[in-house]
């Protein structure tokens, strides 16, 4: 449990401070770039998603993750509710 | 709170039902990987590498280098390399998923309900870690301030945290766990439940107006 903690408070932590300190906020990101222009926090997602999969992908021989199966329903009817909640909670 | 007590609803309370109704996957991979290194199961690749070239590579906003607040080249490098640290981590406590907010809020609230350490993970860990660099980050560049929003809005964000928490559980993520994680290993679910999330938000800013 100490090191399912520190392991977790270790990612956690700068993870915060990056939220901080770079006002990421996927929300009004998302909100900008549906008028049509690109804020800091959506380029700044899409690089760091475009640089998470390179990495991830090449560590993926060290079978570090397990399979998903698809649920077509949940993912599109939730998805939307979820979105809308997403511009209700500003978060 | 909205956004656990949402998510626990649905995961354990009285929408329990919903869940497998609605999550039933109607497709398995064949092997135990999720992925094949950028899509080549999915057959998505190059068409996805195309399209992100054409839309965001060229002519894209350079980056501010305004003092204060950090360019998104730089968010994004620090994004990607928590993200990984992330995947490493979690991997080494039994989490094998990178970055995830729904059903780490769920893990926490639950704890604290049921008062047991058993749904702890190493997921929990990592989003009590956020509220706490955030903090510290506030409080280190003098940034620190309380603020609570009027009660209409208090009402809305714990509606709009409960939605998020009821379809962050049953879309098996939210923006992050989705949009950030699921897409970074290509996973098919993680792409049309973005698509989702991006289509609720714009429905939901249209209603409200989009300057608000």
């Amino acid at each position: 449990m100490l090191l399912t903690a520190s392991l977790g408070l270790l990612v956690g932590v700068p993870l915060g401070i990056l939220i901080h300190r770079a006002g990421f906020c996927m929300h009004s990101g998302f909100r900008q770039a549906l008028r049509g222009a690109p804020s800091a926090s959506f380029l700044a997602c899409l690089l760091a998603l475009a640089s998470q999969m390179v990495v991830v992908n090449a560590l993926a021989e060290s079978s570090l993750i397990r399979a998903v199966p698809l649920a077509w329903a949940s993912a599109i009817l939730v998805g939307l509710a979820f979105g809308i909640g997403m511009v209700l909670a500003k978060g | 709170m909205g956004f656990a007590a949402g998510g626990l609803l649905t995961e354990r309370g009285f929408l329990d039902f919903l869940v497998a109704g609605v999550t039933n996957p109607i497709s398995r991979y064949q092997t135990q990987r999720a992925f094949s290194p950028f899509g080549r199961e999915i057959g998505m690749g190059s068409h996805w590498d195309c399209c992100f070239y054409r839309c965001f590579v060229v002519g894209l906003p350079k980056p501010s280098r305004a003092v204060g607040i950090w360019a998104w080249d730089h968010t994004g490098l620090m994004l990607a390399a928590i993200a990984v640290l992330g995947w490493v981590a979690g991997a080494q406590s039994g989490w094998h998923w990178g970055l995830s907010m729904t059903g780490p809020s769920r893990s926490l609230l639950s704890a604290l309900l049921e008062q047991s350490l058993a749904p702890l993970n190493w997921g929990t860990f990592m989003i009590l870690g956020v509220p706490v660099g955030s903090f510290l980050s506030a409080r280190l560049s003098g940034t620190l301030f309380w603020q609570l929003p009027d009660s209409r809005e208090i009402l809305l964000r714990f509606l709009g945290g409960g939605l998020m928490g009821f379809g962050g559980t049953l879309a098996g993520g939210c923006n992050i766990g989705n949009a950030l994680t699921g897409l970074s290993i290509l996973s098919l679910h993680s792409a049309v439940a973005t698509a989702s999330i991006v289509f609720g938000l714009a429905l939901a800013v249209r209603a409200q107006g989009i300057d608000r």
